[in-house]
């Protein structure tokens, strides 16, 4: 599902990743962690291809994403949700237009966009919230908001990028147990955190980042 | 289609002053352009009108046979060139030349000095070719000289291709500042909705499915300005047929208001619009 093989990155000159190589298969659960700075950001985003590697190959869903070229990039995101640490939400529409607008670019139409919409939103438990507007949730709803986004497409692969960072622990709880449940649908879930909280003691893959290099421990 | 119809017309109204801004540009724009094809338009037909009036005048030879001149003008009806044919004899031609001068005159000279004539008026299509025709009849055996209004057909050969030149020049000057401003107007917008942007990209948004709205948005921008100046000139349609302005003006209310115009000049608008909202937004890049 997603493999590197002795991919390398630079910024202006000065190594984020070394010689990186691992595969995550389909359905798993894998925590990339490490300080920060230490490049789990550049390793999510040259996933779902808005960086591309300096060296070595990248293959997610058959997509060779190392040599993708600029045309394939929407479809290779139609298979890879990201989930951000600051959402990345239109914050002036509504929960269910921000839900929607993955289906509206698909073309979906109208009268099956609803009851998806609705159907996931039951899912991340904030259905009441279906008319609100983005701007007037807490950072926990609109964590939800933007996992119920990355979801509504039926994706292969979910990666999300410190989803909990803004959200009080309780929140986290909640968001956390949602990508559980993702999860057990069979879709892939990879999720970059310093917060080793959640794996701790418990039995996750997890991929650690130390100066630009991997290392695979299991927590 | 839909939703990017929602998408054009929320970012129309979002960005209200500045699109109201350009359509009243591209509307006074689009009037100096039509206004350019209407003084084109008027002076065809004024060089049309004036050109077919101007006769080629053909003297015959004295002692020339009835039978050889009606063979002359079957020859030129012939040629095909020609609107109308009219023979003047010279006793008819003395006839009208004392209605013009003293009689007494024209009696002490004691004989008719005048020659049968033949005025051939030209086709407007033939005009060009009018030297090469008058040309060919100098050389029939019956005639004796021939005169033609040289001066005044190339007189009005000349305004008219200098205004063609001119009209293409403000065409191609005006269209550019119509896309400048359509261009100027899209990529404001484009920049004001980045973050939306980046967020349909991140959804996987296909460049066509973020140029879309932009389209539409350029379209109607370039519809606006053709409507604003179809407005300015019902205007002046109105004030060009007003009792006082055609007694103030009197030649100007001869002028004549091409209608297919406003048909033409909406097409025209949208399609400028839609194309330099293209250009405004450029390669998508992920």
């Amino acid at each position: 599902m997603i493999i590197f093989q002795g991919v390398h990155k630079y910024y202006s000159g000065i190594p984020v990743l070394q010689n990186v190589s691992f595969s995550i298969q389909k359905g798993e659960f894998v925590f990339i962690t490490g300080p920060s700075g230490s490049g789990k950001t550049t390793l999510l985003k040259l996933i779902f291809g808005s960086e591309f590697p300096d060296e070595g190959e990248i293959r997610v869903a058959n997509f060779e994403v190392s040599n993708i070229r600029q045309k394939e990039i929407p479809r290779l995101r139609r298979v890879v949700s990201f989930v951000f640490q600051d959402f990345r939400l239109r914050q002036d529409l509504t929960v269910f237009d921000n839900i929607a607008l993955p289906l509206r670019i698909i073309g979906e139409k109208e009268k099956d966009i609803r009851q998806k919409v609705m159907e996931v939103l039951k899912e991340v438990g904030i259905r009441h919230k279906v008319e609100s507007i983005v701007k007037t949730l807490s950072g926990g709803e609109q964590q939800k908001v933007a996992i119920a986004r990355a979801i509504i497409t039926d994706p292969q692969i979910i990666l999300a990028d410190e989803p909990t960072g803004n959200l009080d622990p309780e929140a986290s709880e909640d968001v956390f147990a949602l990508f559980k449940r993702i999860n057990t649908r069979g879709c892939t879930v990879v999720i970059a955190t310093h917060n080793s909280d959640f794996f701790k003691n418990k039995q996750y893959r997890v991929l650690s980042l130390k100066e630009g290099k991997i290392y695979e421990n299991s927590s | 289609m839909k939703t990017h119809l929602k998408s054009a017309i929320n970012g129309l109204w979002l960005n209200k002053w500045s699109t109201l801004l350009s359509v009243i540009s591209l509307g006074i724009c689009f009037f100096i352009l039509t206004g350019f094809f209407m003084i084109l338009y008027n002076v065809e037909i004024f060089t049309k009108r004036l050109s077919t009036k101007a006769a080629i005048v053909i003297y015959l030879k004295d002692q020339t046979k009835p039978t050889e001149i009606s063979a002359m003008i079957d020859q030129l009806k012939k040629m095909g060139v020609f609107s109308n044919i009219k023979y003047i004899s010279k006793d008819e031609a003395i006839k009208e030349m004392k209605n013009i001068i003293d009689p007494s005159i024209i009696e002490l000279i004691g004989y008719n000095p005048l020659s049968d004539t033949v005025e051939a008026f030209i086709k407007e299509e033939s005009l060009q070719d009018i030297e090469r025709i008058t040309d060919s009849i100098k050389k029939m055996q019956i005639v004796d000289d021939v005169y033609y209004p040289a001066k005044i057909i190339g007189a009005l050969k000349m305004i008219k291709i200098t205004l063609w030149n001119l009209a293409v020049v403000g065409f191609f000057l005006i269209s550019t500042a119509i896309l400048f401003i359509v261009y100027a107007t899209i990529k404001n917008f484009y920049w004001k909705k980045t973050e939306e942007i980046e967020i349909l990209k991140l959804l996987g948004a296909t460049p066509s499915y973020i140029r879309f709205p932009f389209l539409i948005e350029g379209g109607v921008i370039g519809l606006g300005g053709t409507i604003f100046a179809g407005f300015l000139l019902f205007l002046l349609y109105l004030l060009l047929n007003s009792r006082s302005f055609s007694e103030f003006l009197p030649a100007v209310t001869q002028i004549e208001f091409p209608v297919d115009i406003l048909v033409l000049m909406p097409i025209f608008g949208i399609s400028l619009g839609v194309l330099s909202s293209f250009f405004a937004l450029g390669k998508i890049k992920y």
